[in-house]
């Protein structure tokens, strides 16, 4: 365990040390990064704008949902994305083969390896967001809430890069697998807006198969204190891990075999 | 126009690349923003070529000499910085329908077939580049294919062609439109010994059955001696010799048959020292 | 004459090499057709439970259901091919050629919106198929004319677009930070994500006026809305603005050519 932690540490400053080589890239992508998240703000304004009213919901509680799904989807852009968006190349450029020699595990490996530090000006300004709305609502500050919406993004984060993971390990079966990743980053964008306004039945999927919900719609909520039981979403969560370790050691087995 | 006028005449023909040095760094990157550091390089120095209709021509010198440079303005790609050049009687850097349809180019290093599909498909897409009419695409087809045999790997994507096969396809494509003048730029380097020689030995025919102008440049010598009839040395983007091979020889005080490779270090080294 | 049978035959080829990435394709037209989806959903929502948006729910549902295929129609991808080409060379072999490098683009844009259309059509039925009650659609007739000559405008303005920042690679090193940038804007301005009248009033005149409207929201908006006259004669004037700017800058742009590569 040690191990992979002082691994990833040396990973980590290894991708700091190459941001600050190519510093005017950086910074662009660091700009641009936070302008996805303010220009993302607009439709979910508009939308809270025209019926906050109808559905007991307001702009300021928006602005909470926004800023964590900013802050949460900061720290996948920066940790897990770059990861998984080369998936597709290892596998069509038998790449994998590079990393299947080292003595770590294959699979944490290639989870890990890379990182875009720059998208971490997201996280900031996406927390940022979400203390300003959380005031600006006169949402009560409570240690215990506070930590319980943080887990649940936490199981937001982990449930859909666990569903991302799988949808991209299809291209260990699929050719064209990697456009998947578009689809992902797509469909990770009703994390934005507040369950409130999806149909019953597109909320309950959100929650559950495609965890898009849990990022930021779920916590906000527990800020509320309006309290949902974490129980079943780790559940859920630990069986969907379980499942993505089969698929990786099934898909491997295969690229192995192919190669 | 006039059937002696030459297929391309330069006078004082001058190219200046002006470029800015980028130093690392995001300071550097500021810095160059508001007191770029501006260099130039002269590629080609005042430069007089005359080259009459029906010759083969090699433009030889080291590394970075600029002979690319010269075929770039000559086939109007770049435009000169300064100096008089006339190509077939035109301005080669307003790239009129004429003048590009008389000329063909060929890049050892550059492909100008596409990529995935067939050189067949390719040559379909250049017939109607160039309005070239049916029988006469066919004709000429079969004739390019028969003299490079390419007659069995028409039909093959040019991805999964070897360098060899795919350089005879690209020889296919540039004269398929029968041009008068033709630019080759390296044609030979990267080939086995046999497609050297069918590269060659095609060139000249095409030379001596067509007329077609030839401007070669080449770092082997032995392609520049089986098939140029003159040869002019640039180094520094100067001319520094101008005639034919013999001349060469004994300019650098060598016997008939001495060594080319020899001859060419020498004079270029001598170049350097003065 | 040429140029018309050029261009024929660049985009047959287009679309064989094209056919070779349908899957990837496909997958690429289910990522347009999320972000519409979810709009739709959650304004759907909304409305189900009483909100009441500056359009009407048929406006609304109309225009979400059929803007991926819009979006999609005048959409071009050329600036990062063209900006490679001038950066690396590979345009020199264009240019040897009695024949423009846009063609080539222009070809290329078409190829992939044949291929892409076969792909999109069907998913944007199934929706319109879930969604039939609240779907209107204009009778075949005039509308569908100027809505056509629209989008063509529409097109060739994406694609001035693409050879004006393209053709900033004459001067610049990179321009991909252009790019993103440009595509951040196009999503919302463009109206691509939301109809733009749901905008906050305040903001609706420059919202009409700016360019990005025209490349999407404004043939949708002939369609099924009721733009103004003038609204007409700001597409004409911001078409010729783009082909203008875009025909300057590639021929200031070819006389610093570089011609990069041995
Ligand atoms: N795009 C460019 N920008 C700046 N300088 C250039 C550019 N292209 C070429 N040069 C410089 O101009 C000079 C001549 O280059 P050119 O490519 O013409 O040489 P060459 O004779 O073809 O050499 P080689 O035998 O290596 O192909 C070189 O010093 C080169 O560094
Ligand atoms: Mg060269």
């Amino acid at each position: 365990m040690k191990r992979y932690a002082r691994l990833w540490w040396s990973c980590l400053r290894q991708a700091i040390r190459r941001d600050l080589q190519f510093r005017s890239q950086t910074l662009i992508n660091a700009v641009a990064s936070i302008a996805e998240l303010v220009l993302g703000l607009i439709p979910v304004l508009i939308l809270t704008g025209t019926s906050a009213a109808a559905v007991a919901w307001n702009g300021p509680r928006t602005l909470v949902v926004v800023g964590i799904y900013g802050a949460c989807t900061g720290l996948m852009d920066c940790f897990v994305a770059p990861n998984l968006r080369r998936i597709d190349g290892y596998v069509r450029k038998g790449e994998l083969d590079l990393i299947l020699i080292r003595p770590v595990n294959a699979q944490l490996f290639a989870t890990l390896r890379w990182m875009e530090p720059a998208e971490l000006g997201r996280v900031v300004t996406g927390l940022g967001l979400a203390v300003a709305g959380a005031h600006a609502a006169h949402l009560p500050f409570e240690a215990g809430l506070v930590i319980r919406a943080a887990i649940w993004t936490a199981i937001g984060f982990a449930g859909f890069s666990v569903l991302w993971a799988n949808l991209v390990y299809l291209a260990f079966w699929f050719e064209s697998a990697e456009p998947i990743n578009e689809v992902a980053l797509q469909v990770r964008e009703a994390g934005r807006y507040p369950l409130t306004y999806f149909p019953r039945s597109v909320q309950f999927v959100l929650a559950t198969v495609v965890p898009a919900g849990l990022i930021a719609a779920v916590p906000a909520k527990a800020l509320t204190g309006t309290a949902t039981t974490l129980t079943t979403g780790l559940l859920l969560l630990i069986a969907g891990i379980a499942l993505t370790i089969l698929h990786w050691e099934v898909a491997s087995r295969r690229y192995s075999s192919a190669s | 126009m006039p059937r002696n006028e030459p297929a391309i005449h330069t006078e004082a023909l001058t190219k200046t690349y002006r470029y800015t040095e980028q130093q690392p760094g995001l300071a550097g990157a500021v810095k160059g923003l508001f007191r770029p550091d501006r260099r130039e390089r002269t590629a080609v120095d005042k430069l007089h070529l005359t080259v009459p209709r029906g010759q083969i021509i090699g433009l030889l010198g080291p590394n970075g000499a600029g002979k690319t440079t010269t075929i770039k303005m000559l086939c109007g790609l770049l435009r000169p910085t300064s100096g008089e050049l006339e190509v077939l009687g035109h301005r080669p850097a307003k790239r009129g329908y004429d003048f590009l349809s008389r000329i063909s180019v060929v890049f050892g290093q550059k492909s100008m077939l596409w990529w995935d599909v067939s050189t067949y498909d390719s040559l379909l897409i250049h017939r109607e580049m160039y309005a070239i009419p049916k029988p006469r695409f066919a004709n000429t087809t079969k004739d390019l294919a028969e003299r490079l045999q390419v007659q069995d790997i028409l039909n093959i994507p040019v991805r999964k062609l070897s360098l060899g096969q795919r350089m005879r396809c690209e020889l296919v494509l540039a004269l398929l439109h029968g041009p008068e003048l033709l630019f080759a730029d390296e044609p030979t380097v990267g080939l086995d010994v046999v497609a050297k020689l069918s590269v060659r030995t095609f060139l000249a025919e095409l030379n001596r059955d067509l007329g077609t102008t030839i401007v070669l440049t080449s770092h082997d010598m032995n392609d520049v001696a089986a098939l140029c009839e003159r040869v002019a040395v640039i180094n520094h983007g100067r001319t520094i010799f101008d005639g034919d091979l013999d001349a060469l020889r004994s300019r650098a005080d060598a016997g008939v048959d001495a060594d080319l490779d020899q001859v060419m270090s020498k004079l270029f080294t001598e170049a350097a020292d003065a | 004459m040429r140029l018309a049978r050029v261009l024929r035959i660049l985009v047959i080829r287009e679309v064989t090499i094209m056919l070779h990435y349908r899957w990837w394709l496909a997958m690429l037209q289910l990522s347009n057709i999320v972000a519409p989806a979810i709009s739709l959903l959650v304004w759907r929502g909304a409305i189900a439970q009483g909100s009441t948006p500056p359009v009407t729910e048929t406006f609304l549902t109309t225009y979400l259901v059929l803007v991926s295929v819009v979006a999609m129609l005048p959409s071009s991808w050329t600036s990062g091919f063209l900006a490679d080409s001038i950066r690396l060379g590979g345009l020199s072999s264009w240019l040897v050629r009695p024949c423009s490098t846009h063609l080539n683009g222009i070809a290329n844009n078409i190829g992939e919106k044949v291929v892409k259309l076969v792909l999109l059509v069907p998913l944007v039925a199934v929706l319109g198929i879930i969604f039939r009650t609240e779907v209107e659609l204009p009778p075949l007739g005039l509308r569908w004319l100027v809505f056509a000559v629209s989008l063509l405008m529409a097109g060739a303005m994406t694609f001035s677009l693409d050879i004006v920042i393209g053709s900033l690679a004459f001067w610049f090193e990179d321009v991909t930070a252009v790019n993103r940038l440009r595509y951040l804007l196009a999503r919302i301005l463009s109206g691509s994500l939301i109809p733009l009248a749901l905008f906050p009033a305040a903001v609706i005149p420059f919202l009409n006026a700016q360019p990005f409207r025209f490349m999407v929201s404004f043939p949708l908006e002939v369609l099924i809305g009721h733009p103004s006259g003038q609204a007409f004669a700001l597409q004409v004037g911001w078409f010729a603005t783009f082909v203008g700017t875009a025909v300057v800058s590639w021929r200031l742009g070819l006389r610093s050519y570089q011609g990069a590569g041995a």
